[in-house]
């Protein structure tokens, strides 16, 4: 859902109200088959080599979302 | 970071395949294959005169894959749907995305690569690992998906080849990779939809309970690289988790 209000905020959170995301499908509850709802993998091994990542998760998604809009337009 | 060498780059047209030949192409001789069915040559026009770009190129079609001599194969080919084996033809993730990386294998063999790069992906986990977060070596693998099972076949058949072989076979397990060049994903498919209503965004394909943990696609393919070398420590064949960022 955050990615989602993300989104509308162009990567900052939604600007109005009224600006708001939902889910779809049937009872407001979507999936679908082979979905992974969890997703979190242990990167120690590679941080282990001495490697840091630059961005947070959300940095990430902020950054993809500036990056995205900049393609589209 | 790697320089002066022959590589070749399947699905270099695509979302990370495009960002790793920008990187790349700096300072090795890069060629491209790519048969673009997920996206043209946008992402990669701009660099046509410092890489050869192998047209049509079908990892299907085991002729269409280049001859010569390459010492390092990054194996991104794919198809990326993963909602399209419920939907729709489960055996095309088969066709793709398995048996595709047995020919790319078969063409390493026959260029005499030295390294072999997988994508794979957290799809050959399941989606219940009882171990979060889940490590490289978690099993038995359980994927939910005919794209999680190709992935997971891809990889068997890379540790076996590499064992056949003697080249280093690496495995990246991607999961959630964002930014610049994307052709699908949460991201990307929530910014079309309020392209075509601004005021209103419906999320289908979930119920708002969607945990992941996101990593820019810099970080997926800038930075790893020269570490993953020092890592490999004369293993023939390892496995590296690339799908999230440490920081909070």
């Amino acid at each position: 859902m955050r990615i989602a209000e993300m989104v509308i905020g162009g990567g900052n959170g939604p600007k109005r109200r009224q600006d708001k995301a939902h889910w779809g499908g049937k009872d407001g509850r979507g999936g679908w088959a082979g979905d992974v709802k969890y997703a979190h993998l242990d990167v120690e091994k590679l941080f282990s080599t001495g490697w840091k990542n630059r961005y947070s998760s959300d940095e990430s998604v902020r950054v993809a979302i500036r990056e995205t809009l900049s393609q589209m337009a | 970071m790697l320089q002066g060498k022959e590589i070749l780059v399947t699905g270099g047209a695509g979302f990370i395949g495009s960002n790793l030949v920008n990187l790349l192409s700096a300072r090795n001789s890069v060629t491209v294959l790519d048969n673009f069915s997920s996206v043209d040559d946008r992402y990669i026009r701009h660099l046509r005169d410092r890489i050869r770009i192998v047209r049509g190129g079908d990892i299907t079609r085991p002729e269409e894959l280049p001859v010569g001599h390459f010492d390092i194969i990054f194996h991104l080919a794919a198809n990326s749907d993963v909602r399209g084996g419920g939907i729709s033809d489960p055996l095309l993730d088969f066709r793709v995305n398995a048996m595709g990386t047995v020919n790319v294998l078969e063409a390493a063999r026959k260029c005499d690569a030295a390294v072999f790069c997988f994508a794979s992906s957290s799809t050959v986990y399941g989606g219940e690992a009882e171990k979060i977060p889940t490590p490289e070596n978690y099993g038995p693998y359980m994927p939910i998906s005919s794209y999680g099972a190709s992935k997971m076949s891809g990889e068997g058949f890379v540790s076996a080849y590499s064992h056949y072989y003697g080249f280093k076979g690496l495995i990246f397990r991607f999961a959630n990779i964002v930014g610049r060049n994307s052709t699908h994903g949460v991201i990307y498919d929530f910014i079309h939809k309020l392209m075509k209503n601004p005021r209103e965004l419906e999320v289908l394909g979930g119920d708002g309970t969607q945990k992941k943990s996101y990593m820019h696609v810099d970080d997926c393919t800038g930075g790893p690289w020269s570490t993953w070398q020092r890592g490999l420590q004369g293993l023939r064949y390892s496995t590296w988790a690339t799908g999230r960022s440490r920081l909070s």
